[in-house]
């Protein structure tokens, strides 16, 4: 192997600003590829992990008005929530593996001792909510927990509060020195159990999650009245249960109210599931899509490795009709000429990747934004990143040797070596 | 060497080229045997096929008719790897116009065909040396082709030619590119290498050469026109 090795490096060295010149065009295709490869793949994480941000698989059911007469009842009539809606259809439609009402109020004054008063979106939830979409504390455990059981149960004055709603009501402190605070809202004391994970969600609605102040529904009902609840919020034990969840829902709820199951004035409902698999798809698309502008780009440095193989070849026939002469197999030329090529390929890929990991770097160090991050990511030279580009590097700079290697194994001593 | 194996028999050969509609007979029905350790030389004017038979021997070239045996071995049955070892192991070839790799020194050029045989570094110098030696060139060991002269480089590639150690060692018009004083030296060590035992078959057009080998065939359009010992090959 080292005899083989030393002479592809004699081979190279022979026709050295060549070869630095081709290998310069792989290196530049490669790195094209690799950080067209890392935004991709970025993106596409970030948008996956995005979507699971604000819950995955769910449904958010609104209530209407009836869009025709249903067994004796006329069409027009206004349908709300009742409070164990929720309930109901948890125990009644077994593609769902959670739900919740949630209730809301705007411009609810909120203030903490010493600071001005400030006007909050104020949700009123079920124990199973802040799961279903995403308001958790997480990664750091000091900031809080959900909202339970037993807050909704014991009607608690608690609060699940998002980012902004935690600086407009606290200013600039340490989270976890929120955490346990109180403050007023409507005149009655409540504390703050968690803060949501600053990551925003897609699919947004009544504003955006880190505006939004979560307290249970209970101690919302007793806060605002008998209201009804905005949505009930559902969630699928898998994405293909969507259109039958739906139905069984609406079957539980009109078979209640009094409205035809097929009646989707009366119930509405927003399937994230398919607004899921939407961004999915183009997010895919667009890895794709960066996947093939950036193979494109390294199949024309390739095409410069086979192209000078072949330019080589043609200046070094000579040689290899010596070589030949002298015993050196077909096959040990061939493979040379292929190994000569994977070299150049293989050493400017290096170049390439090693470039693009330094690149990818600086770009993850522009200030972007939360917003941006949620779906661009942190483009990174990852494993499979590299190692898609060396597979693709390898394969490519062999067939680009190849048939040049070829030309070379096949020259005829007798012809080339003839002494006029 | 200089054994049965390096016996080398031509029963009936025939070399045709197609070129279009035509065909060309570079050689015809030639019947030929040498023996270990012979001296001779390929005698003939140009075209008249005397190249072509030598790249027979040399099994660069296969015959389109009849059998070439080298060593009992039909060469016409071989594979181009088979062939490749059969030229690496057995065989050496000189050339007119010296065909060194001009990028390499002359030790390097020498090892050739000791890396292409899989000779590990420190022997195939130590033999590359002692080949230059052998040639007169020991000082010369890291020149390149272009630093030596045209009877320096035709030495390196005897030296290069004998490396393996062949049997059989072919040089297809050795002196044609040299003056009269490097082609002398030139032959001179031809002709001690035939001492050796070896089989060394020259291609020259010129008869004063080819007066010196103890064998001198004469070819003339592709056939062989005569085979005679002249001598025991030594100048006299």
């Amino acid at each position: 192997m080292p005899r083989a090795i030393g002479e592809v490096l004699a081979g190279l060295a022979a026709d050295r600003t060549r070869i630095l010149v081709v290998a310069l065009g792989v290196t530049w295709g490669t790195l094209g590829l690799t950080l067209l490869l890392a935004t991709g793949v970025a993106m596409h994480a970030a948008t996956d992990e995005t979507i699971e941000v604000g819950g995955a698989d769910l449904l958010r059911f609104w209530s209407g008005t009836t869009s025709r007469p249903h067994a004796g009842l006329p069409a027009g009539r206004r349908i709300s929530f009742e409070v164990d809606d929720a309930e109901l259809v948890r125990a009644a439609v077994p593609e769902l593996r959670a739900a919740s009402l949630e209730y809301q109020a705007g411009s609810v004054q909120a203030r903490v001792a010493g600071r001005a008063p400030t006007n909050l979106r104020v949700h009123g939830v079920g124990s199973e909510f802040s799961r279903l979409r995403g308001f958790v504390p997480e990664p750091d455990p000091e900031h809080g927990r959900v909202l339970n059981e037993r807050d909704v149960r014991e009607h608690r004055r608690v609060a699940f509060v998002g980012r902004t709603v935690l600086r407009r009501l606290f200013g600039d402190v340490p989270i976890e020195d929120v955490v346990g605070s109180r403050f007023e809202l409507r005149g009655q004391a409540f504390t703050v159990v968690g803060v949501r994970d600053a990551r925003p969600p897609l699919g947004n609605y009544s504003g955006r999650d880190e505006d939004k102040l979560l307290i249970p529904e209970t101690t919302w009902r007793d806060l605002f009245g008998a209201r009804s609840a905005v949505y009930l919020i559902a969630g699928l034990h898998g994405r293909e249960l969507a259109e039958a969840a739906k139905a069984r829902v609406r079957a539980v709820l009109g078979a209640r109210r009094g409205f035809d199951a097929e009646d989707t004035d009366a119930l509405g409902c927003v399937d994230k599931t398919v607004i899921d698999a939407e961004v999915r798809g183009i997010t895919v698309g667009v890895l794709a899509l960066t996947g093939i502008v950036g193979v494109l780009g390294l199949l024309v440095a390739l095409v410069g490795v086979g192209n000078a193989m072949f330019v080589m070849v043609d200046e070094r026939r000579r040689e290899f009709a010596l070589l030949v002469a002298l015993g050196a197999r077909p096959a040990t030329i061939l493979r040379q000429r292929i190994v000569e090529a994977l070299a150049i390929t293989l050493l400017g890929g290096a170049a390439g990747i090693a470039v693009a990991g330094m690149l990818l770097f600086g770009i993850r160090q522009i200030p972007i934004g939360d917003e941006g991050r949620a779906y661009l990511g942190y483009p990174e030279l990852s494993w499979s990143v590299a190692l898609g580009t060396a597979v693709a590097l390898g394969v490519a700079g062999g067939l680009a040797g190849y048939w040049p290697a070829r030309r070379a194994a096949a020259v005829d001593p007798v012809e080339v070596l003839r002494d006029e | 060497m200089s054994d049965e194996s390096t016996t080398l028999e031509l029963q009936g050969v025939g070399v045709t080229y197609a070129t279009g509609a035509a065909a060309v007979h570079a050689l015809r029905d030639v019947e030929l045997v040498f023996e270990p350790g012979e001296y001779a030389a390929l005698l003939g004017p140009s075209g008249s096929g005397k190249s072509t038979l030598l790249h027979v021997l040399g099994c660069l070239q296969t015959p389109t008719a009849g059998r070439y045996l080298l060593g009992g071995v039909d060469v016409g049955s071989l594979d181009r790897a088979q062939l490749a070892d059969l030229r690496g192991q057995r065989i050496g070839f000189v050339f007119q116009r010296f065909h060194l790799l001009p990028g390499r020194t002359a030790l390097d050029n020498v090892a050739v065909p000791l890396r292409l045989q899989g000779v590990g570094r420190r022997e195939r110098e130590a033999r590359a040396r002692q080949l230059l030696e052998r040639v007169g060139l020991g000082d010369r060991a890291t020149h390149r082709p272009g630093e030596l002269s045209g009877g320096q480089q035709q030495r390196v590639a005897i030296a290069r030619a004998l490396a393996n150690r062949p049997g059989v060692l072919l040089a297809d018009e050795p002196t044609g590119s040299l003056d009269s004083a490097a082609g002398a030296s030139v032959m001179e060590l031809l002709e001690e290498l035939r001492g050796e035992g070896r089989t060394v078959l020259i291609v020259t057009h010129d008869e004063a050469l080819a007066s010196r080998a103890a064998r001198v065939i004469r070819l003339q359009d592709g056939r062989l026109v005569s085979s005679a010992r002249v001598s025991d090959g030594r100048p006299a």
